[in-house]
């Protein structure tokens, strides 16, 4: 039979212990590089994102500690010191009210940033949760849930967040007032809380795509068959095994979704839908200066090159991001 | 093809079907009525104006009414402008949001394209980098931005351009064609660029260049026509990209479009107007997208085959 003369062919000498320079050959020379390492190592290696990653921390400090070093407070007129220029005592001047500029633009980066993190979060997780379910359970599931992707996909998005903006404002509006809202929706204010509303319906849907179609890849792989008959469920199928394997993707995404929110918030509050005075966000200090561009244009220029600074960044880093979380994406 | 083109028909009319009742719905869950803002009245007078306009019926009869009122373009009047139908204020308005953005479209398409191609046959040259910093600049800045800072400097600074248009003279199309078109442009650029690195490295182009062909004959009727393909594609995101870009672009250099009307009729909560327009700008960039998704099945035959 086959089998006995396949031993015959076996010599001993095959069998003999390995010498210690063979062994040598076989040892691993340097520590086991993680996923992670890997990752950080190529995203320290690229210098525009690094650079963009620094430029992102000074402004959250900045957006930080700027309110609280400053003297004014962003909701404080001053009498007699309506639009004055950039000075020792204001350094960004003040608006026509005489509320000091600098304080309501640290505040203003606060709250955009806030609004684009918030929100992308928000976003990333109904979008990782539809995703996957849609991935993992397949056929009509799938079709049903990818089919209602494309429609909320192909409906205009900035003309359904402004009508909802521009509906949704009374009865939020009426709640919070009813006093039966819980106090942190009252300082939100209607229009960061419809600004939230309405991205937490209409921007997951990139997520979602994503997330579904690395689930389907990942669902045929063997760790998911030996979990299955192990007993795992669903449930633990795909939040414990399937999604944080997806988790490089999840955060690029996440990370330029962060800019997109942000640009949408100052947009919408430029058109005079978002963040309602006292409060301020970049993107309605920009609109307040901009009805007195023609004798105060630096009042418009900190607000709108802090926007500015802080989606380029955002994108630079999230695009470094992507290349090191994900080389084969790498365009 | 037609089946194509007919599946991708029905998707369309559904989207737009959505989005009609969506618009309608949401509208009439807003508290209050249209009359609310006016001087005080009686019951009387509210159940008249009430009647007048159809809102003392279902929500259902109602509904089917504003349908057939809209597939016969009657948008119905607005609250804010009185006597005015939505009809005519679209009729009035769009013609010149429509130039202004066929200007930054056209804009956009040439010299994105033009940036794309200059960049990709130069890479990494100084040419290059100094085209990619530029672009970088153009998709993070809103176009808010460009527009009031161009229109600092040559409005206000230099006072060489006008800062408020009607679009009647063609140095008033410069600044808001400019701001309007800055960030589709950039896009196009990037798109072009790596479409057209890739096309060069791909073998026909060897083929061509080992028959002897001139750089020129290479570049311009072999790399550049599959090259351009993407940019088709992007054309219709640019649609939307210059119609919302027409919102905050035409309220700042106080251009009478629809684009302003539009956002005084937001704030101004002229909710006949809001509804109409939306169903109307909807319409535009629903139906550009199956335009520009049939055209690119004829100008790229391979899709075909692929699904």
């Amino acid at each position: 039979m086959n089998t006995i003369n396949d031993t015959k062919v076996l010599e001993k000498n095959l069998f003999l212990p390995a010498t210690d320079e063979e062994k040598a050959t076989a040892e691993i020379m340097r520590p086991s590089v993680s996923y992670w390492r890997d990752a950080w190592n190529r995203l320290r290696a690229n210098k525009v994102a690094t650079g963009a990653l620094v430029v992102i921390i000074l402004i959250i400090l900045a957006a930080i500690i700027g309110p609280i070093i400053s003297p004014y407070s962003y909701e404080q007129i001053i009498e007699g010191q309506e639009n004055l220029k950039p000075s020792m005592q204001h350094i960004f001047g003040t608006d026509s009210l005489g509320r000091d500029l600098f304080t309501r633009t640290m505040i203003g980066a606060r709250i955009s940033l806030a609004v684009g993190v918030v929100a992308a979060i928000m976003i990333s997780i109904i979008g990782i949760i539809y995703g996957a379910i849609s991935g993992f359970f397949g056929g009509w599931v799938d079709n049903i849930m990818m089919r209602i992707v494309d429609i909320v996909y192909s409906v205009p998005t900035i003309l359904i967040v402004i009508l909802l903006q521009v509906v949704l404002k009374k009865p939020i509006d009426s709640y919070i007032k009813s006093g039966h809202a819980p106090a942190f929706l009252n300082s939100m204010g209607v229009g960061l809380i419809s600004i939230f509303l309405v991205m937490a319906l209409l921007y997951w849907v990139d997520m979602a795509r994503i997330v579904r179609g690395q689930i389907l890849a990942l669902k045929e792989q063997e760790y998911v068959l030996a979990a299955k008959v192990l007993g795992a469920s669903n449930r633990s199928i795909i939040f414990k095994h399937l999604i944080p394997n997806c988790i490089g993707q999840i955060i690029v995404v996440t990370t330029l979704k962060i800019p997109e929110a942000i640009f949408t918030e100052s947009f919408l509050s430029f058109i005079g839908l978002g963040v309602s005075s006292p409060m301020a966000s970049l993107g309605s200090l920009s609109q307040t200066a901009l009805k007195g561009i023609y004798s105060f244009p630096y009042m418009l220029i900190f607000p709108a090159a802090a926007i500015s600074v802080i989606i380029l960044s955002f994108n630079l880093f999230g695009d470094g991001l992507r290349d090191a979380l994900d080389p084969r994406m790498k365009k | 093809m037609a089946k194509y083109i007919i599946k991708r028909l029905l998707v369309s009319l559904l989207t737009l079907w959505i989005m009609f009742t969506l618009t309608f719905f949401l509208m009439h869950f807003v508290p209050g009525n249209p009359f609310i803002g006016e001087k005080k009245m009686t019951a009387e007078m509210l159940a008249n104006l009430n009647a007048k306009y159809g809102l003392d019926k279902p929500l259902g009869v109602q509904y089917l009414n504003y349908a057939k009122n809209v597939l016969h373009g009657d948008f119905g009047q607005s609250i804010q402008l009185i006597g005015q139908d939505v009809k005519d204020i679209i009729a009035q308005k769009f013609p010149y949001s429509l130039r202004l953005g066929i200007f930054a479209s056209a804009l956009a398409m040439v010299i994105g394209t033009v940036l794309g191609v200059l960049s990709a046959l130069k890479k990494n040259t100084a040419v290059d980098r100094l085209i990619m910093l530029i672009v970088t600049f153009g998709i993070a800045v809103p176009s808010f931005v460009v527009a009031t800072l161009s229109m600092i400097i040559f409005g206000v600074q230099l006072q060489i351009l006008p800062t408020i248009s009607d679009l009647s003279t063609i140095s008033s199309y410069i600044l808001p064609g400019f701001a309007l078109s800055f960030f589709p442009l950039s896009f196009i650029t990037r798109l072009m660029r790596s479409s057209m690195l890739d096309v060069i490295n791909q073998d026909y182009i060897r083929t061509a260049r080992a028959k002897g062909l001139s750089d020129k004959v290479v570049i311009f009727k072999h790399a550049l026509r599959n090259g351009i393909l993407p940019v088709v594609t992007y054309a219709g995101p640019m649609v939307a990209s210059v119609l919302t870009g027409s919102f905050v672009i035409e309220s700042i250099f106080s251009i009478p479009g629809l684009g302003s009307t539009f956002v005084t009729s937001i704030t101004g909560r002229d909710y006949t107007t809001v509804m109409g327009v939306t169903i109307f700008f909807g319409a535009i960039l629903i139906l550009m997208n199956f335009i520009v998704d049939v055209v690119y099945r004829f100008v790229d035959p391979r899709i075909n085959i692929i699904n």
